[in-house]
């Protein structure tokens, strides 16, 4: 078990007075079995003249939020204090054969009609032809889920190049195939996008990632970021998480914040201002430290 | 007794021999003896028809009249119906790459109905009705747990993929508690009739149905063409409805609100169906507001509302569920309200139809209904669907692929396109299509094509003495929440395909294209007399349904719009008046357009008050021949008449005019439509006129003349002096003033001499309606000083500056919460107190030219000039002040910058984000006007 401290920041900045500023943001950890918040709590700056959290479809905490003092900069802070373990599917369920492991096939199971959300084309995620031929190379007949499945993870991580401020928020999956490069969300948009495109269910997973910093060198506060990574459904056991970014299983370094269909169901914050400001411009800041 | 030789008998003789062809009647060979509304197999008319047919048939002896009479009707109330250009394209055509150009904005064009009405026996709707009203309540139901338990999909009752992949499935209303509450409010059913005569629905609309008010609109103007008939007819009332509709309205308010606020949300003056929108507003009394109207404060939405906020309990959606709120739906839609879907949640608003509602209009439900009634209901389903192939499921993919010449096939999500008849495709759209299946089957749907009956209609060429046309009729039911059930509307909205149709196919279910007909339910008893005994209007039914409480609402847009309503009626009026006064001045002078005589100081007069340079200053002006200039006269004045492009002119202020009264129709009387109709007649009669020598152009402009005049009475005597009318009246004020200081500045600071000076005083004094007054009061003198009196100082002329400024003030001070310090107020007392201060005989004192100086030049009154200017400057403070003061425009909204999951893993280097512009995020940012257009467009309800 691993004790962590999150403290994710991010500051808006305007060049002239905001009047109005709704926001919605998905910045509380999820309780899981391999997870346990111990502690958590969010502030936002200027206060809020409402603030309210609800829990969405998929079990998120989805929290809402509207300053209506005038201000030029804008702070959400998140601190959590959790514990993660390395989250463990028994060896049988993953080496049931990938087609076996569509949710269309398993009507049996009492959550196949929910994974079945995460089988369709999404605002974020399009399944063009081009990725159901890239993911079909790993995802060869009756071969077992788990191992098909950790293929495509391995060669998303090789084929792609990390590359941050390359693409956009919302680049299109055709798109990414072309360029090769990307962040994170890119690259688990692309994953899902091959599992989707084969009946599988795959879906976005929002959450932070513990660092080790370069030998001798001491961990930079603040200079993380949130991370993203892919889920899959395994029939009987639940869900798979791979993160392809960094080519490994999820472990106990993956703290879970919130899962959808793709990042537009959970970004950590997002807003509407009411301004005349011509410019404005963000920071974040996330900082995952292992905790006493 | 039977008029042996009408329209309407030959139809049901045609219909008894089917072989004999009657001109303009074929029978379609293919679709065999259809169903016929009208005639049964044997020639007589149907029991519906029977007490009225003959009526009918001498009423419609002359088409061509009842359609024209038809027509004009609807244009004096202006109703109108927007073409959507997103439905041009279907499932099986190539769709635009993104990039493409954004389809042109479509023109409002003219509603179309037809005169002779659908008639149906209420035996016959009863149990339509009941069909109509089960169906509502199994689409609430479904409803209720799509959004609420979900059991449907766990239970495997409704495939997930019929639902999870449709677009307006809306995943952030799924759960909220208060969203179930609100549910189903009102729905709609395109319905058609088998080869039987069996009614069977086409498809449900369920996002924001249109079409009740239109349906409303019909019975009042078919009523007043056929009055005799209407009359005698057992004829099943429109207005229990709406009365109907607005209990229900007020029923669905938050259980906490004791006298709930209630408003109708529309996408705008450029949605396909504003008419409709703002015609239901006005029936039931409730105001019509855009998104910018509202705003949410402390979880609450409210509507601004002369500088306070009011609290808003009911909002009745034209805007679909996606447009709603920026936070949550669609970013960067301005046509909803931005952190609505929170308040839903917290249960402090009841939006209807509930958000999420058009979910229900996927046709892939429907082979599924019913078993959905019997489980959800316990009985039966009464009203069937339209035999429907979901290619989700194997067999029905195999069905739809096998039999595609014999289906429409329909995409699930209205936005892949509009529907298609399989055997009207052509080689590459059918390979497209079916390309299309198979990527996705449980995309798509195929239907059987139902053979529709037909009713006799009358073509649109039609001339006197012409024959109806069979044509295909699709029926759309209406049906409103009413306690724990639905009531249905006692009629419906008809319409019959065009002469366009064959590209389409049978389907009449867009209601573009097309042409309506008023839908009669007739019973064999004299029907009793609606419930509430409202007083006869002038067509008996489709007035408000609550008077009383059509309360305006004085949001300032609609404070934004009366204004400027006054504004353009004033600008018009005033540019028509010099325009006739010089066409008389070019008579009496034989057309002398010399510089420095009088006709020439008018002229350019005409282009100085008008703005519309260059006009008669510029190349027009003093460098042309004479021959040319006296050429150019007339084109040029004409043009300030028609040319709606050019600003400034006639055209353009009526067409501003008819825009913003378009935005605030639920505020005016209806008398406004119709004379707005009438100066469009007139203007178009002199375009009508291209080699016209001046005589056409007096008509016509006296016409619209008239009609301002009329539209000034209207306000005058008809409206209620609340905040909009005061505003109205202050633009009128505002309008003229300036208009009076741009007259006197253009024809009085240059002098050429008494000869000219008289002329051109008399010509201005006639324009500005005060020649009468003048002579009468300052006998024998004519000097200009005494114009001043008279046009500027007088409080007593209601055409002077002082005048306007007095009106302004005494409005002003009577709109509420307006302080006696707000700066529209003391800029009027400083504007006041400059004319009062004015002294006419200085300002009327001419400055010699230098000696020396060209003996041309015209002597100046300089003071003048500067008084004017002077004035002319605080008048447009005075504008910016008012704008300022009342129509506040909503603060711009923008999207914050997103941030991107950019963690990369241990070892990795470190990557902060500090700039989102770095990344291209800046592009998430909305520009503020760029494609305003077709959002409010694309958002508009069906």
């Amino acid at each position: 078990m691993t004790r962590y401290r999150i403290e994710h920041v991010t500051t808006y900045e305007y060049d002239a007075d905001v009047t109005g500023s709704f926001g919605q943001f998905h910045l509380t950890p999820r309780d899981l079995p391999w997870q346990t918040v111990l502690e958590h709590r969010v502030g936002v700056e200027p206060g809020p003249a409402t603030l309210l959290s609800h829990t969405d479809l998929y079990g998120n905490t989805k929290s809402s939020f509207h300053v209506t003092d005038p201000h030029t900069r804008l702070v959400v802070r998140a601190v959590t204090q959790l514990d993660v373990v390395p989250p463990v599917l028994p060896p049988e369920a993953l080496a049931v054969a990938w087609e076996d492991a569509r949710p269309a096939v398993r009507t049996e199971e009492p959550d196949a009609w929910e994974a079945a959300d995460f089988t369709f084309a999404s605002p974020y995620v399009d399944v063009p032809a081009a990725v159901e031929a890239y993911a079909r190379e790993s995802f060869t007949p009756r071969r077992a889920l788990g191992e098909a499945a950790t293929e495509l993870m391995h060669r998303v991580h090789d084929d792609f190049t990390y590359k941050p401020r390359s693409t956009i928020i919302g680049e299109k999956v055709v798109d990414l195939l072309v360029k090769r490069h990307g962040v994170c969300q890119d690259f688990s948009h692309v994953m899902v996008a091959g599992l989707r495109s084969l009946g599988l269910a795959g879906r976005y997973v929002s959450g932070y990632l513990a660092t080790r910093p370069p030998p001798g060198r001491p961990r930079l506060v603040g200079a993380d970021a949130s991370h993203a990574w892919v889920g899959v459904w395994v029939p009987g056991a639940g869900w798979l998480h791979l993160d392809p970014t960094n080519d490994r299983l999820t472990d106990a370094s993956h703290a879970t914040v919130a899962w959808g269909r793709d990042y537009g169901d959970v970004p950590p914050v997002r807003g509407v201002i009411f301004t005349e400001a011509k410019h404005s411009s963000m920071k974040v800041s996330v900082d995952m430290a292992p905790a006493a | 007794m039977t008029v042996v030789d009408s329209p309407l008998n030959r139809y049901l003789d045609a219909a008894r021999q089917p072989d004999a062809e009657q001109a303009g009647a074929p029978v379609d060979a293919e679709r065999g003896a259809a169903f016929d509304e009208l005639a049964a197999p044997d020639g007589t008319p149907r029991p519906a028809w029977a007490a009225l047919v003959d009526d009918l048939a001498r009423a419609t002896d002359d088409l061509a009249s009842a359609r024209r009479e038809v027509a004009r009707l609807l244009e004096d109330d202006n109703v109108t119906y927007t073409p959507s250009p997103t439905s041009a394209h279907s499932v099986a055509d190539l769709r635009e790459e993104s990039g493409a150009a954004q389809p042109a904005l479509e023109q409002p064009r003219p509603w179309r109905l037809d005169p002779i009405p659908l008639v149906l026996h209420d035996r016959e709707w009863a149990t339509l009705e009941a069909g109509v009203v089960q169906r509502a309540e199994l689409l609430d139901a479904v409803l209720a747990d799509l959004y609420g338990a979900r059991r449907l999909l766990a239970r495997g009752q409704l495939p997930p993929a019929v639902v999870l992949d449709h677009e307006e499935y809306l995943r952030p209303v799924v759960g909220a508690e208060h969203v179930v509450d609100q549910r189903l409010f009102m729905t709609a059913a395109d319905l058609g009739r088998d080869a039987t005569g069996a009614w069977k629905v086409i498809s449900d609309r369920t996002q924001a149905p249109s079409g009740a008010g239109y349906a409303m609109q019909n019975r009042r103007v078919v009523s007043r063409v056929l009055p005799e008939i209407y009359h005698a007819a057992h004829l099943h009332r429109l207005t229990p409805f709406f009365q109907a509709m607005r209990v229900a309205l007020v029923e669905s308010a938050p259980s906490t609100v004791e006298d709930p606020r209630v408003v109708v949300l529309s996408p705008g003056t450029h949605s396909e169906t504003a008419f409709d929108q703002a015609f239901v507003a006005s029936l039931l009394g409730f105001p019509l507001l855009e998104g910018s109207d509202l705003l949410v404060r402390d979880g609450r939405v409210w509507m601004r509302v002369l500088g306070r906020l009011e609290q808003v309990d009911v909002i009745l959606r034209r805007v679909d569920s996606t447009w709603m709120d920026a936070l949550e739906l669609r970013g960067g839609s301005r046509l909803g309200v931005t952190g609505l879907l929170e308040c839903v949640r917290q249960g402090t608003v009841s939006v209807v139809n509930t958000i999420g509602s058009g979910v229900l209009e996927n046709p892939a439900l429907l082979p599924f209904l019913p078993d959905l009634c019997e489980r959800l209901l316990g009985e039966p389903l009464r009203l069937p669907s339209v035999d429907t192939w979901w290619c989700g499921d194997r067999e029905g993919l195999a069905y739809v692929r096998g039999h595609l010449d014999e289906l429409v096939v329909r995409a699930v999500n209205r936005g892949a396109g509009r529907s298609v008849v399989g055997s009207a495709l052509s080689r590459d759209q059918r390979e497209r299509l079916l390309a299309r299946i198979d990527a996705a089957p449980h995309r798509f749907v195929g239907q059987e094509v139902l053979p529709l009956s037909s009713a006799p209609t009358v073509p649109d060429d039609t001339d006197a003495g012409g024959a109806l046309v069979r044509r295909s009729v699709v029926l759309r039911s209406f049906a409103v929440r009413s306690g724990s059930s639905y009531t249905a509307m006692l009629g419906g909205l008809a319409r019959t395909n065009d002469e366009h149709a064959t590209d389409r196919g049978a389907l009449v279910t867009a209601p573009d294209g097309g042409v309506a007909k008023d839908v009669w339910v007739v019973s064999s008893e004299p029907v009793p007399a609606s419930r509430s005994a409202s007083t006869r209007s002038r067509a008996d039914e489709g007035s408000a349904i609550a008077p009383g409480a059509a309360a305006a609402a004085m949001v300032p847009r609609v404070l934004s719009d009366l204004y400027w309503f006054g504004r353009y009626a004033e600008r018009a009026e005033d540019l028509l008046r010099i325009v006739l006064v010089s066409r008389t001045v070019m008579l009496e002078t034989d057309a002398d357009v010399r510089p420095g005589h009088a006709l020439d100081v008018l002229l350019r007069a005409v282009t100085h008050v008008s703005t519309t340079y260059p006009g008669f200053v510029g190349a027009l002006g003093p460098d042309g021949s004479l021959a040319e200039r006296r050429a150019a006269v007339m084109p040029e004045l004409r043009s300030l008449l028609l040319d709606r492009r050019r600003a400034g002119s006639v055209a353009q202020s009526v067409a501003a005019l008819g825009a913003t009264a378009q935005g605030v129709r639920d505020q005016l009387s209806e008398d406004v439509w119709m004379v707005l109709a009438d100066v469009e007649r007139a203007l178009g009669t002199l375009a009508g006129q291209p080699r016209d020598q001046g005589l056409h152009l007096v008509e016509a402009g006296e016409r619209v003349l008239s009609g301002l005049l009329a539209l000034t009475g209207i306000a005058g005597e008809n409206m209620v002096r609340d905040p909009g009318w005061l505003l109205l009246d202050t633009g009128r004020g505002l309008e003229r003033a300036l208009q009076v200081l741009s007259l006197l500045r253009a024809t009085l600071v240059d002098s050429y001499g008494p000869d000219v000076d008289r002329v051109v005083v008399e010509a201005a004094l006639t324009s500005s309606e005060s020649i009468v007054t003048f002579r009468r009061r300052y006998r024998g003198r004519s000097g200009v000083s005494a114009v001043l009196e008279l046009m500027v100082l007088d409080p007593s002329n209601p055409r002077s500056v002082a005048y306007q400024l007095q009106r302004m003030q005494a409005d002003l001070r009577a709109v509420p919460s307006t302080s006696p310090t707000a700066r529209p107020l003391r800029l009027l007392d400083n504007l006041a107190e400059q004319v009062r201060t004015a002294d006419p005989v200085a300002l009327a004192t001419v400055t010699r030219p230098d000696d020396g100086a060209d003996a041309d030049l015209p002597a100046r009154r300089d003071a003048l000039e500067a008084f004017c200017a002077e004035l002319h400057a605080g008048l447009r403070d005075l504008s910016t002040a008012i704008r300022d003061q009342y129509h506040e425009p909503p603060p711009t909204q923008q999207s914050l910058p997103r941030q991107q999951a950019l963690r990369r893993g241990p070892g990795a280097p470190r990557e902060t984000l500090t700039d989102d512009s770095q990344i291209g995020l800046g592009a998430v940012v909305p520009q503020r006007f760029a494609g305003a257009a077709s959002e409010r467009r694309a958002g508009g309800a069906r």
